[in-house]
């Protein structure tokens, strides 16, 4: 073993009040572990076994034993910190870029399933656990002399010169730029295939938590980039540190909601724990960890359980928001789109909450659960801010809570939901007056008791077909989940993930934020108009939605394409025949029970009639157009007879 | 009825491999998900049907399906631009009695999300063996329960000697359905 890598391995067990410092090696190339107290990062996450301050525009080595994990911390902010690490005797594997984007199919490594960093011989080498600025480069080397020379700045201090020189004693040869993971490095391919580079995304304190697979040699450095834009002009330092294996660090990806919001953590749902041992398949999805598929199942087999029996699905990450007090009925009339004059205690509508302009906020449906006390179920955590700001704008007397934290939800879907729910629902009439299962219709609630747990039983859903949705307590999770599922055993019932959900509420139309609507894009263009009520004497964005209404510059339809192909979100949709574009795909999908290619798409109203043929463009659009006709925005069940179905006899 | 050793392997891809799947096997291959399987007859003779993406499908058979797809959906006499069946050279099956799903599962590894472990029944997974890639696939052969493994060609060989060595030198071709060479 050579003397530095003696060296190295020694310095991987210094402890923090143990700093060692070897002589055999000159000063800037130890990775000298640090005992300072450091009071301008976050605390730490576990037991730290070594840690290090690479000062601004140096780099650093470090050894971390397998299993051990590094946090890579970005001090002041704006400051990229490029990675390399390698394994083996004589450090002859090491993190391969291209490897890693092509095994995990991301520009970068995710937290989750693909959240490995390979070797040139698709090993991994780290792990991605935890992030809080969800903004890297694996494109780009570390930056190079040949950077700074090209603009102006011959002799420049560099990432990969640094790297050089802390590398070299350990017989690794010197490179004219390193091919690094390059932390916090704010990069993107844009619209003209140009990798773009700015300034990065992080904030102080925002930091990466990898694990290691392997013993590791690794480098980091304090990038002195400061001729561009890329640390905030002005190279800080970065803070490593390395805690002990015998930890588990659950994985979260740190996400900023609004600029006046805390940064927020993936979160575990009541039914997450028994959601993992059914499959390895989570994806992160409005802050929680949700299923994308269950193992021995998937996508398809989980659709048609929905279709034809009964499924089980997580949505926990809806927001809910209760409003009460004795404005709380004007608050929520004025917010919300529907007209809640309609709506009694134990009912519901579906609606969204429309901005001054005419866009949406967020849709969601509005509960009412008392004379004076209304449930606003949506999807983000800012809803509950903007009605505050509307209560106190409009001089509303009226309290706001935000009980997502005390209310997650199963939905139970499919023609089958009914048979498995009726035995174990012994419904309290406290609502709605109604004691019985079968008479809770579309858009009903009532509070329940399921084998003695409370819940809110809900006939509402996200799929097209009959079904209910559950809200309990999180303390009552995992024996609601379980007690669903040995029910729905008998029936049929599978657990459902995301992508069978993606797939199914397309057919039905039903529209997802950010693929359907935005704050720019008006109920009119979602396909929501319907739920605007034009009587009410006020209403946010009143003047602004007739205006629209008079006028949409594009409306929503559903398109089954000629063919098999299946289109995506963003491509062009075109009039037959012209070189001109009339909308764009919104969300697409094959329909198994259709048996169709089938799209949601935003068109200008001219071509917005049903049975008018259009196409629409793959590739780039000249290579391949497939024909497709206008239809209903729900290629499946357009009149939605399956969710509304009688069950009354 | 087809013996073990007639049955071959077939590959059905392409953009339209889910509609030709359809036209030869009837409606229920488009309720499989990826890595599940169906049994079923054509023209007469039972095969075995595993789906593989959206549109591919692996096909257990005694007789040339390319054969059969043309007469029962081509028009006129020629598949549908977007799909291809064939058999690949490099692709071999080994199959084994059901008892060794089991002790053969616990000796491999698999890639999440992929799960091993409990393998129901017309369910399949990639895996390896120690440095051998493979198909892991349970489904009835005859009515009967196998475990079928794919492998490339040239691993085949390897893979017969590492499940013989580790299920305790148990002669593989000395058992009905088993290291068939294909």
């Amino acid at each position: 073993m050579p003397a530095a890598t003696e060296s190295a391995a020694t310095k991987s067990a210094v402890t923090k009040s143990a700093v060692t410092k070897s002589t055999e090696l000159p000063q800037e190339q130890l990775n000298t572990s640090t005992s300072i107290q450091h009071s301008d990062i976050p605390p730490p996450l576990g037991e730290v076994v070594a840690e290090y301050r690479i000062d601004a525009g140096t780099a650093q080595t470090y050894r971390v034993d397998q299993g051990q994990y590094i946090q890579i911390i970005d001090v002041e902010g704006a400051q990229c910190s490029d990675f390399l690490a390698f394994a083996g005797e004589r450090y002859q594997q090491e993190i391969d870029a291209t490897v890693t984007r092509t095994l995990n199919g991301t520009a970068n490594p995710q937290v989750g399933l693909h959240g490995k960093y390979f070797s040139q011989t698709m090993q991994p080498l780290v792990e991605v656990v935890q992030s809080t600025c969800d903004r890297h480069d694996s494109f780009l080397l570390a930056c190079t002399p040949r950077y700074y020379e090209d603009a102006g700045y011959p002799g420049h201090p560099s990432c990969s010169e640094n790297f050089n020189h802390v590398l070299a004693p350990f017989g690794l040869a010197n490179r004219a730029g390193w091919p690094a993971i390059n932390f916090f490095f704010n990069t993107e391919i844009d619209c003209a295939r140009s990798v773009a580079a700015g300034e990065s995304w992080s904030r102080p304190g925002d930091y990466v938590l990898l694990k290691a697979h392997q013993t590791l040699l690794c480098a980091s450095s304090a990038c002195p980039d400061d001729i561009d834009p890329a640390n905030g002009w002005q190279p800080t330092p970065i803070h490593v540190r390395v805690y002990a294996a015998n930890q588990t660090f659950t994985p979260k990806i740190g996400k900023r909601i609004a600029p006046d919001f805390p940064l927020q953590l993936t979160q575990d749902s009541a039914f997450t724990s028994s959601i993992r041992q059914l499959t390895d398949d989570l994806i992160e999805y409005n802050g929680f960890w949700v299923p994308n598929s269950f193992a021995h199942q998937g996508d398809y087999a989980e659709y048609w359980a929905l279709r034809t029996r009964a499924v089980l699905m997580d949505l926990s990450a809806l927001r809910k928001f209760d409003v009460t007090g004795q404005d709380a009925f004007s608050l929520l009339q004025y917010a919300f789109s529907r007209n809640l004059e309609k709506v009694s205690v134990g009912r519901s509508a579906y609606g969204c909450l429309p901005n001054p302009h005419g866009g949406i906020v967020d849709d969601g449906i509005v509960f009412q659960l008392g004379e004076a006390h209304y449930r606003y179920v949506g999807n983000c955590d800012t809803d509950g801010d903007w009605l505050q700001r509307l209560a106190e704008q409009q001089g509303l007397d009226v309290k706001i809570d935000n009980t997502s934290s005390q209310l997650h939800n199963l939905a139970l879907q499919g023609p089958l939901s009914f048979e498995i729910l009726e035995p174990l629902a012994q419904l309290s009439g406290k609502l709605s007056g109604l004691s019985r299962l079968e008479e809770v219709g579309y858009f009903q609630c009532e509070f329940a008791e399921i084998e003695s747990i409370p819940v809110l039983i809900s006939r509402t859903g996200y799929t097209g077909e009959l079904g209910y949705e559950l809200f309990v307590h999180p303390r009552y999770g995992p024996r609601l989940w379980q007690t669903l599922m040995k029910a729905g055993q008998p029936k049929g019932l599978l657990p459902m993930g995301m992508s069978a959900l993606d797939r199914a509420r397309i057919e039905a139309g039903l529209l997802a934020a950010g693929h359907e609507f935005d704050d720019l894009i008006s109920p009119y263009q979602a396909g929501i108009g319907w739920t605007v009520s034009t009587k009410k004497p006020d209403l946010v964005g009143k003047a602004a939605l007739a205006a629209i209404r008079a006028h949409p510059p594009k409306v929503a339809v559903g398109l089954v394409l000629e063919g098999n192909e299946v289109a995506a979100h963003g491509q062009n949709v075109y009039a037959a025949g012209e070189r001109w574009r009339i909308g764009q795909i919104t969300s697409a999908t094959f329909s198994p029970i259709l048996n169709a290619s089938i799209a949601i798409a935003q068109v200008v109203p001219e071509y917005a009639q049903t049975e008018t043929a259009v196409e629409v463009g793959f590739l780039d659009n000249i290579k391949r157009r497939m024909r497709a006709t206008i239809g209903p925005l729900a290629a499946f069940d357009p009149t939605k007879s399956r969710a509304r179905i009688s069950l009354t006899k | 009825m087809a013996s073990e050793q007639d049955l071959q392997l077939w590959d059905i891809t392409g953009l339209d491999g889910l509609q030709v799947a359809r036209a030869l096997f009837g409606q229920a291959i488009g309720q499989l998900a990826v890595f599940q399987s169906m049994e079923t007859v054509l023209n007469g003779q039972a095969c075995s049907v595993l789906r593989l993406c959206d549109r591919n499908f692996r096909i257990v058979y005694p007789g040339n399906i390319n054969k059969v797809a043309l007469s029962k959906i081509a028009r006129p006499n020629a598949l549908p631009v977007g799909v291809q069946i064939q058999q690949y050279a490099w692709l071999k099956r080994v199959v084994l009695p059901i008892e060794f799903l089991s002790p053969l599962t616990e000796r491999l590894t698999v890639r999440a999300p992929h799960r091993v472990k409990n393998l129901p029944n017309h369910q399949a997974a990639p895996a390896q063996l120690d440095d051998i890639a493979i198909l892991i696939w349970q489904h009835p052969i005859k009515e009967k329960p196998v475990v079928e493994l794919h492998v490339a060609a040239n691993r085949r060989d390897n893979l017969i000697a590492i499940v013989s060595s580790k299920e305790g030198n148990r002669s593989l071709t000395g058992q009905t359905a088993t290291g068939q060479r294909l």
